[in-house]
């Protein structure tokens, strides 16, 4: 039987802060992942208008954006890399 | 370790009336990373990021004690015996929540749109318990620490092959941008008069020995796919991050993403030229959006923005914008005009 969570490593847009998350449990969405990592990374979490910033993962092993609805489990191994971008303006 | 404070910003009137007071959380964040750094250049700190993390003490009004405050001092808790590496904050770096709270009072009817105010900030030690080190369900986070990316370099090598583009601050890192770097971001302004442009910045981090110091090289401008650009607006989306990665990579020069860069065109084309002299939008600034992506991409004390403004009749000026004790500011910068030859890079 395979184990419940998982461990990753996210890193922001710059791959210059790195994070180890632990216990990430697989039946989590994209999403779910997405929301407490951008939390707990201290990555900004709304726009100048207060609206919830708009971030996608990437996970770095098959070089593509992951939908949020895709499962933890069924998309991630322990050890990958996703990076962590928003999708943001300049004015 | 000093006891953390909640804040607060309370507002009143010209004539002195209580106008009413609203709760804040500071971001110390860039505050904290950039007194560390500074003891970085100095070699007082090993070059590792993140560091230990820093204190954050008030400052007390002199006249009227706490619970006014006159600013804040940054104290990185890793310090060698009897150095001192704090850092003030001033006063400034509480504007801009003084600004958006402002909006609230307005909202609220405590305070006329447009009318002036005057506000003063408080500080209370906090009773709230410290945050779990784990999340609801039980994920655990830990920052990996790293060696700051350092390759060695002369300062003063770099010195003799630049010219100060605009005067730098004595307490700033020297930051050396390649004239092509501004080249090309003035070509595209000129090419794009009427929709912004821009990109990342890359460059590599020096440790000069002598004098002791670190600082930017910026090499390249990288114009990514997947932006999206208005005559107001300039985009960048997760695809645009992923391609400046892959720029990074492709070049294989040991190189940093380290700030961006967009145009502001013309904005008062289209206003009477009577009033373009007084306009505020027609000089160098940066936007509440600007600052933002600076924040959530770029939060590094050496990351830096830069900005190519068109002024109109073919004016354009380049200003850098980069973080000093927790503010973005216009910055000082060198034109590197003969860069050398490439220098080895560190693993």
């Amino acid at each position: 039987m395979s184990e419940k969570t998982l461990d990753l490593w996210a890193l922001d847009v710059t791959g210059q802060k790195r994070v180890r998350i632990s216990r990430v449990p697989r039946e989590w969405t994209i999403a779910e992942l997405l929301s407490d990592a951008v939390a707990r990374m201290g990555l900004v979490s709304a726009d100048t208008e207060g609206r919830p910033m708009s971030y996608r993962a990437r996970l770095e092993r098959e070089g593509r954006h992951l939908h949020a609805s895709e499962l933890v489990g069924d998309t991630l191994a322990s050890g990958d890399e996703m990076t962590i971008s928003p999708h943001i303006m300049a004015g | 370790m000093s006891p953390p404070y909640r804040y607060t910003i309370r507002y009143s009137a010209l004539d002195g009336r209580a106008l009413g007071a609203i709760a804040v959380e500071p971001d110390f964040e860039p505050a904290c990373a950039w007194a560390e750094f500074q003891g970085i250049r100095r070699g007082a700190l090993p070059a590792v990021v993140p560091g230990e993390g820093s204190d954050v003490v008030p400052l007390w009004d002199p006249r009227d004690g706490p619970p006014w405050l006159a600013g804040v001092r940054i104290e990185p808790r890793a310090r060698p015996a009897g150095a001192s590496l704090a850092a003030e904050v001033s006063p400034a770096f509480f504007r801009p929540l003084a600004e958006a709270g402002s909006s609230l009072l307005v909202e609220s009817g405590a305070l006329e749109a447009g009318e002036r105010y005057r506000y003063r900030v408080c500080a209370f030690p906090s009773d709230a318990p410290e945050p779990p080190a784990a999340g609801a369900a039980g994920l655990q986070f830990a920052e990996e620490r790293r060696p700051l990316p350092l390759v060695s370099g002369s300062l003063d090598g770099f010195l003799t092959r630049s010219t100060a583009a605009a005067a730098p601050d004595p307490g700033d890192h020297p930051v050396f941008v390649h004239a092509a770097v501004l080249e090309q971001a003035l070509d595209m302004a000129r090419l794009s008069p009427e929709v912004e442009t821009g990109g990342v910045l890359l460059g590599r981090l020096h440790r000069s020995a002598v004098p002791a110091d670190v600082f930017l090289e910026i090499t390249a401008l990288v114009l990514t796919r997947h932006t999206e650009a208005t005559s107001a607006s300039f985009t960048f989306t997760p695809e645009a991050w992923a391609d400046a990665r892959r720029a990074v990579e492709r070049r294989g020069a040991g190189e940093l993403m380290v700030g961006f860069e967009h145009h502001h065109p013309h904005f008062c084309r289209r206003c009477p030229p009577a009033r373009r002299p007084r306009c505020a939008l027609r000089g160098p600034f940066l936007s509440q959006e600007d600052r933002l992506l600076q924040r959530a991409c770029f939060p590094a004390p050496y990351q830096v923005a830069l900005l190519v403004t068109d002024r109109g009749a073919g004016e354009l000026l380049t200003t850098l914008y980069g973080w000093r004790a927790g503010l973005l500011v216009e910055r000082g910068f060198h034109r590197l005009e003969t860069p050398a030859a490439p220098e080895p890079v560190a693993a």
